[in-house]
Protein backbone atom coordinates (compact mmCIF):
# COMPACT_ATOMS: atom_id res chain seq x y z
CA UNK A 1 0.00 0.00 0.00
CA UNK A 2 2.46 2.64 -1.12
CA UNK A 3 1.62 6.18 -2.14
CA UNK A 4 4.55 7.89 -3.84
CA UNK A 5 4.74 11.68 -4.06
CA UNK A 6 5.29 11.76 -7.84
CA UNK A 7 2.31 9.46 -8.42
CA UNK A 8 0.16 11.53 -6.07
CA UNK A 9 1.10 14.72 -7.96
CA UNK A 10 0.24 13.11 -11.30
CA UNK A 11 -3.12 11.96 -9.91
CA UNK A 12 -3.89 15.40 -8.49
CA UNK A 13 -2.92 17.04 -11.80
CA UNK A 14 -5.25 14.71 -13.70
CA UNK A 15 -8.05 15.28 -11.17
CA UNK A 16 -7.71 19.05 -11.40
CA UNK A 17 -7.65 19.02 -15.22
CA UNK A 18 -10.71 16.77 -15.30
CA UNK A 19 -12.63 18.96 -12.85
CA UNK A 20 -11.79 21.98 -14.98
CA UNK A 21 -13.41 20.22 -17.95
CA UNK A 22 -16.45 19.11 -15.93
CA UNK A 23 -17.20 22.46 -14.29
CA UNK A 24 -15.52 24.84 -16.75
CA UNK A 25 -18.05 24.52 -19.56
CA UNK A 26 -20.91 25.29 -17.23
CA UNK A 27 -19.04 28.07 -15.38
CA UNK A 28 -18.24 29.80 -18.66
CA UNK A 29 -21.86 29.46 -19.78
CA UNK A 30 -23.01 31.05 -16.56
CA UNK A 31 -20.53 33.93 -16.64
CA UNK A 32 -21.13 34.88 -20.27
CA UNK A 33 -24.69 34.36 -21.50
CA UNK A 34 -24.07 32.72 -24.87
CA UNK A 35 -25.81 33.81 -28.07
CA UNK A 36 -29.14 32.16 -28.88
CA UNK A 37 -27.46 29.98 -31.52
CA UNK A 38 -25.16 28.38 -28.93
CA UNK A 39 -28.09 27.71 -26.60
CA UNK A 40 -30.03 25.94 -29.37
CA UNK A 41 -26.84 24.09 -30.29
CA UNK A 42 -26.50 22.73 -26.77
CA UNK A 43 -30.07 21.39 -26.98
CA UNK A 44 -29.00 19.52 -30.11
CA UNK A 45 -25.79 18.19 -28.55
CA UNK A 46 -26.83 14.80 -27.02
CA UNK A 47 -27.52 13.00 -30.32
CA UNK A 48 -24.46 14.18 -32.28
CA UNK A 49 -22.09 13.72 -29.33
CA UNK A 50 -22.96 10.04 -28.91
CA UNK A 51 -23.18 9.40 -32.65
CA UNK A 52 -19.67 10.85 -32.96
CA UNK A 53 -18.63 8.70 -29.99
CA UNK A 54 -19.82 5.39 -31.44
CA UNK A 55 -19.20 5.87 -35.19
CA UNK A 56 -15.39 5.49 -35.14
CA UNK A 57 -15.63 2.78 -32.46
CA UNK A 58 -18.04 0.80 -34.64
CA UNK A 59 -15.84 1.35 -37.69
CA UNK A 60 -12.94 -0.42 -35.94
CA UNK A 61 -15.19 -3.51 -35.81
CA UNK A 62 -16.01 -3.24 -39.55
CA UNK A 63 -19.39 -4.32 -40.90
CA UNK A 64 -20.17 -6.53 -37.89
CA UNK A 65 -19.85 -3.47 -35.64
CA UNK A 66 -22.59 -1.64 -37.54
CA UNK A 67 -24.78 -4.78 -37.70
CA UNK A 68 -24.44 -5.30 -33.95
CA UNK A 69 -25.30 -1.61 -33.41
CA UNK A 70 -28.52 -2.20 -35.39
CA UNK A 71 -29.31 -5.10 -33.04
CA UNK A 72 -28.78 -2.84 -30.02
CA UNK A 73 -31.04 -0.11 -31.42
CA UNK A 74 -33.76 -2.64 -32.37
CA UNK A 75 -33.62 -4.26 -28.91
CA UNK A 76 -33.76 -0.87 -27.16
CA UNK A 77 -36.68 0.32 -29.30
CA UNK A 78 -38.59 -2.95 -28.76
CA UNK A 79 -37.96 -3.51 -25.03
CA UNK A 80 -37.11 0.01 -23.74
CA UNK A 81 -34.70 -1.87 -21.47
CA UNK A 82 -31.07 -0.75 -21.46
CA UNK A 83 -29.70 -4.01 -20.03
CA UNK A 84 -31.51 -6.06 -22.69
CA UNK A 85 -30.20 -3.78 -25.44
CA UNK A 86 -26.57 -4.00 -24.23
CA UNK A 87 -26.84 -7.79 -23.88
CA UNK A 88 -28.26 -7.99 -27.42
CA UNK A 89 -25.25 -6.05 -28.70
CA UNK A 90 -22.71 -8.29 -26.97
CA UNK A 91 -24.55 -11.41 -28.20
CA UNK A 92 -24.72 -10.00 -31.75
CA UNK A 93 -21.01 -9.12 -31.95
CA UNK A 94 -20.13 -12.59 -30.60
CA UNK A 95 -22.41 -14.40 -33.09
CA UNK A 96 -21.28 -12.22 -36.00
CA UNK A 97 -17.69 -12.95 -35.02
CA UNK A 98 -18.37 -16.65 -35.57
CA UNK A 99 -19.89 -16.01 -39.02
CA UNK A 100 -18.01 -13.06 -40.58
CA UNK B 1 -38.79 23.97 -20.05
CA UNK B 2 -39.54 26.40 -17.20
CA UNK B 3 -36.67 26.02 -14.79
CA UNK B 4 -38.49 27.36 -11.74
CA UNK B 5 -39.80 23.93 -10.73
CA UNK B 6 -36.39 22.20 -10.75
CA UNK B 7 -35.69 20.45 -7.46
CA UNK B 8 -32.90 18.33 -5.97
CA UNK B 9 -34.20 15.48 -3.82
CA UNK B 10 -32.99 12.22 -2.30
CA UNK B 11 -35.71 10.50 -4.33
CA UNK B 12 -34.18 11.85 -7.52
CA UNK B 13 -30.71 10.67 -6.49
CA UNK B 14 -32.04 7.17 -5.77
CA UNK B 15 -33.94 7.00 -9.06
CA UNK B 16 -30.81 8.03 -10.93
CA UNK B 17 -28.79 5.36 -9.12
CA UNK B 18 -31.37 2.72 -10.04
CA UNK B 19 -31.39 3.76 -13.70
CA UNK B 20 -27.58 3.52 -13.74
CA UNK B 21 -27.46 -0.18 -12.80
CA UNK B 22 -27.81 -1.55 -16.38
CA UNK B 23 -24.91 0.70 -17.45
CA UNK B 24 -22.60 -1.33 -15.24
CA UNK B 25 -22.53 -4.11 -17.87
CA UNK B 26 -20.75 -1.64 -20.11
CA UNK B 27 -18.49 0.07 -17.57
CA UNK B 28 -17.38 -2.93 -15.48
CA UNK B 29 -15.16 -4.62 -18.11
CA UNK B 30 -13.60 -1.21 -18.81
CA UNK B 31 -12.86 -0.76 -15.10
CA UNK B 32 -11.26 -4.21 -14.98
CA UNK B 33 -8.97 -3.22 -17.85
CA UNK B 34 -7.96 0.02 -16.11
CA UNK B 35 -7.19 -1.96 -12.94
CA UNK B 36 -5.14 -4.58 -14.77
CA UNK B 37 -3.10 -1.96 -16.64
CA UNK B 38 -2.55 0.12 -13.49
CA UNK B 39 -1.09 -3.01 -11.88
CA UNK B 40 1.07 -3.69 -14.93
CA UNK B 41 2.40 -0.09 -14.82
CA UNK B 42 3.47 -0.55 -11.21
CA UNK B 43 0.80 1.50 -9.43
CA UNK B 44 -0.12 0.26 -5.95
CA UNK B 45 -3.74 -0.60 -5.14
CA UNK B 46 -4.02 2.61 -3.11
CA UNK B 47 -2.66 4.74 -5.96
CA UNK B 48 -4.95 2.98 -8.45
CA UNK B 49 -8.07 3.53 -6.33
CA UNK B 50 -7.10 7.12 -5.58
CA UNK B 51 -6.72 7.88 -9.29
CA UNK B 52 -10.03 6.19 -10.11
CA UNK B 53 -11.87 7.96 -7.28
CA UNK B 54 -10.54 11.44 -8.05
CA UNK B 55 -10.31 11.36 -11.83
CA UNK B 56 -13.26 8.97 -12.51
CA UNK B 57 -12.92 9.14 -16.29
CA UNK B 58 -11.84 5.84 -17.79
CA UNK B 59 -10.58 6.85 -21.20
CA UNK B 60 -8.31 9.57 -19.80
CA UNK B 61 -6.99 7.15 -17.17
CA UNK B 62 -6.17 4.61 -19.89
CA UNK B 63 -4.39 7.22 -22.00
CA UNK B 64 -2.38 8.50 -19.03
CA UNK B 65 -1.41 4.94 -18.11
CA UNK B 66 -0.18 4.34 -21.67
CA UNK B 67 2.18 7.31 -21.19
CA UNK B 68 3.16 6.21 -17.66
CA UNK B 69 6.82 6.27 -16.64
CA UNK B 70 8.77 6.04 -13.40
CA UNK B 71 8.89 8.71 -11.93
CA UNK B 72 5.30 9.52 -12.79
CA UNK B 73 4.78 11.87 -15.79
CA UNK B 74 2.98 14.67 -13.93
CA UNK B 75 2.71 17.12 -16.85
CA UNK B 76 1.93 14.52 -19.52
CA UNK B 77 -0.78 12.85 -17.42
CA UNK B 78 -2.37 16.22 -16.65
CA UNK B 79 -2.40 17.26 -20.31
CA UNK B 80 -3.80 13.86 -21.32
CA UNK B 81 -6.66 14.26 -18.85
CA UNK B 82 -7.34 17.81 -20.07
CA UNK B 83 -7.48 16.82 -23.73
CA UNK B 84 -9.47 13.60 -23.38
CA UNK B 85 -11.99 15.08 -20.96
CA UNK B 86 -12.56 18.30 -22.90
CA UNK B 87 -15.67 16.60 -24.28
CA UNK B 88 -17.28 16.98 -20.83
CA UNK B 89 -17.25 20.81 -20.97
CA UNK B 90 -20.18 21.24 -23.39
CA UNK B 91 -22.13 18.58 -21.46
CA UNK B 92 -22.05 20.67 -18.29
CA UNK B 93 -23.20 23.72 -20.28
CA UNK B 94 -26.04 21.73 -21.84
CA UNK B 95 -27.34 20.76 -18.38
CA UNK B 96 -27.76 24.45 -17.45
CA UNK B 97 -31.59 24.26 -17.16
CA UNK B 98 -31.05 21.99 -14.13
CA UNK B 99 -27.72 23.30 -12.84
CA UNK B 100 -28.85 26.95 -12.85
CA UNK B 101 -31.21 26.13 -9.98
CA UNK B 102 -28.49 24.63 -7.77
CA UNK B 103 -26.10 26.40 -5.43
CA UNK B 104 -22.87 25.67 -3.57
CA UNK B 105 -21.88 22.06 -2.99
CA UNK B 106 -24.94 20.68 -4.78
CA UNK B 107 -23.88 22.52 -7.94
CA UNK B 108 -20.08 22.23 -7.88
CA UNK B 109 -20.14 18.80 -6.20
CA UNK B 110 -22.59 17.36 -8.72
CA UNK B 111 -20.45 18.77 -11.54
CA UNK B 112 -17.40 16.97 -10.13
CA UNK B 113 -19.17 13.64 -10.82
CA UNK B 114 -20.22 14.43 -14.41
CA UNK B 115 -19.55 11.58 -16.86
CA UNK B 116 -20.83 10.69 -20.33
CA UNK B 117 -23.44 8.29 -18.98
CA UNK B 118 -24.86 10.62 -16.34
CA UNK B 119 -25.10 13.36 -18.96
CA UNK B 120 -26.79 11.06 -21.47
CA UNK B 121 -29.40 9.69 -19.07
CA UNK B 122 -30.05 13.17 -17.64
CA UNK B 123 -30.44 14.73 -21.09
CA UNK B 124 -33.08 12.08 -21.86
CA UNK B 125 -34.70 12.64 -18.45
CA UNK B 126 -34.76 16.41 -19.01
CA UNK B 127 -36.42 15.89 -22.37
CA UNK B 128 -39.13 13.77 -20.71
CA UNK B 129 -39.85 16.77 -18.49
CA UNK B 130 -37.83 15.55 -15.49
CA UNK B 131 -37.17 18.32 -12.99
CA UNK B 132 -35.14 16.57 -10.31
CA UNK B 133 -31.46 17.46 -10.70
CA UNK B 134 -30.61 14.86 -8.03
CA UNK B 135 -31.01 12.35 -10.87
CA UNK B 136 -27.72 13.55 -12.43
CA UNK B 137 -25.82 12.97 -9.19
CA UNK B 138 -27.52 9.60 -8.56
CA UNK B 139 -26.49 8.10 -11.91
CA UNK B 140 -22.90 9.27 -11.42
CA UNK B 141 -22.60 8.13 -7.79
CA UNK B 142 -23.78 4.60 -8.62
CA UNK B 143 -21.33 4.40 -11.52
CA UNK B 144 -18.55 5.77 -9.28
CA UNK B 145 -19.09 3.00 -6.70
CA UNK B 146 -19.11 0.24 -9.33
CA UNK B 147 -16.11 1.89 -11.03
CA UNK B 148 -14.00 1.64 -7.87
CA UNK B 149 -15.04 -2.01 -7.38
CA UNK B 150 -14.22 -2.89 -11.00
CA UNK B 151 -10.83 -1.14 -10.96
CA UNK B 152 -9.99 -2.69 -7.58
CA UNK B 153 -10.91 -6.20 -8.75
CA UNK B 154 -8.88 -5.67 -11.93
CA UNK B 155 -5.84 -4.56 -9.94
CA UNK B 156 -6.03 -7.39 -7.39
CA UNK B 157 -6.79 -10.14 -9.86
CA UNK B 158 -4.16 -8.81 -12.28
CA UNK B 159 -3.54 -11.18 -15.11
CA UNK B 160 -6.28 -13.59 -14.00
CA UNK B 161 -9.14 -11.44 -15.30
CA UNK B 162 -7.31 -10.35 -18.44
CA UNK B 163 -9.89 -10.65 -21.21
CA UNK B 164 -8.26 -11.20 -24.59
CA UNK B 165 -8.37 -8.14 -26.88
CA UNK B 166 -11.47 -8.24 -29.05
CA UNK B 167 -13.50 -10.13 -26.45
CA UNK B 168 -17.24 -9.59 -27.17
CA UNK B 169 -17.73 -8.13 -23.68
CA UNK B 170 -15.77 -5.01 -24.67
CA UNK B 171 -18.56 -4.24 -27.10
CA UNK B 172 -20.85 -3.55 -24.12
CA UNK B 173 -19.33 -0.09 -23.69
CA UNK B 174 -20.14 0.94 -27.28
CA UNK B 175 -23.53 -0.82 -27.14
CA UNK B 176 -24.45 1.31 -24.11
CA UNK B 177 -24.18 4.51 -26.13
CA UNK B 178 -25.97 3.03 -29.16
CA UNK B 179 -28.88 2.13 -26.87
CA UNK B 180 -28.86 5.55 -25.16
CA UNK B 181 -29.31 7.17 -28.59
CA UNK B 182 -32.77 5.59 -28.98
CA UNK B 183 -34.62 7.73 -26.39
CA UNK B 184 -32.66 10.81 -27.54
CA UNK B 185 -34.04 10.53 -31.11
CA UNK B 186 -36.85 13.04 -31.73
CA UNK B 187 -37.68 12.36 -35.36
CA UNK B 188 -36.31 12.53 -38.89
CA UNK B 189 -36.95 16.24 -39.45
CA UNK B 190 -35.03 17.38 -36.37
CA UNK B 191 -32.31 14.76 -36.02
CA UNK B 192 -31.50 12.89 -39.24
CA UNK B 193 -29.23 15.45 -40.95
CA UNK B 194 -27.34 16.51 -37.78
CA UNK B 195 -26.73 12.89 -36.76
CA UNK B 196 -25.52 11.94 -40.24
CA UNK B 197 -23.15 14.93 -40.28
CA UNK B 198 -21.87 13.98 -36.80
CA UNK B 199 -21.14 10.43 -38.00
CA UNK B 200 -19.49 11.66 -41.22
CA UNK B 201 -17.26 14.22 -39.47
CA UNK B 202 -16.17 11.84 -36.72
CA UNK B 203 -15.39 9.10 -39.23
CA UNK B 204 -13.50 11.52 -41.48
CA UNK B 205 -11.41 12.76 -38.54
CA UNK B 206 -10.77 9.18 -37.46
CA UNK B 207 -9.72 8.10 -40.96
CA UNK B 208 -7.35 11.07 -41.08
CA UNK B 209 -5.70 9.55 -38.03
CA UNK B 210 -6.65 12.27 -35.53
CA UNK B 211 -6.45 11.05 -31.93
CA UNK B 212 -9.11 11.36 -29.24
CA UNK B 213 -10.96 13.59 -28.54
CA UNK B 214 -10.86 15.33 -31.96
CA UNK B 215 -13.10 12.94 -33.95
CA UNK B 216 -15.66 13.14 -31.12
CA UNK B 217 -15.52 16.93 -30.80
CA UNK B 218 -15.61 17.51 -34.57
CA UNK B 219 -18.66 15.29 -35.00
CA UNK B 220 -20.49 16.50 -31.90
CA UNK B 221 -20.02 20.22 -32.51
CA UNK B 222 -20.58 19.99 -36.27
CA UNK B 223 -23.77 17.94 -35.87
CA UNK B 224 -25.14 20.15 -33.09
CA UNK B 225 -24.37 23.30 -35.13
CA UNK B 226 -26.26 21.93 -38.12
CA UNK B 227 -29.19 20.99 -35.86
CA UNK B 228 -29.29 24.50 -34.40
CA UNK B 229 -28.96 26.14 -37.81
CA UNK B 230 -31.84 24.08 -39.25
CA UNK B 231 -34.02 24.77 -36.22
CA UNK B 232 -33.45 28.53 -36.29
CA UNK B 233 -34.09 28.70 -40.04
CA UNK B 234 -37.44 26.91 -39.60
CA UNK B 235 -38.71 29.54 -37.16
Amino acid sequence: MTLRLDVLLAILGMALATYLCRAGGYALFRAVRPPRFVEVMLQHLPGPIFVAYVAPALATHGSKGFLAALAVVAAQAATRNLAAAIAAGVAAIWLLGLVI
Amino acid sequence: MSGSAVVFTRKGVLRGARDAVPLVIGTFPFGLVVGVISDAKGLSLLETLLMSALVFAGSSQLLALELWTDPAPVAAATVAALVVNMRLAPMGAALAPWLDRLRGLRLWGTLSTLVDHSYALSAAEMRRGGRDAGYLLGVALALWCFWLVAVGVGHVAGAVVRLPPGHPLYFAAIATFCAILVPVWQGVRRDLAPWLLAAALSLAAWWLGLAAPWPLLAGALGGAALGAWLEMRRR
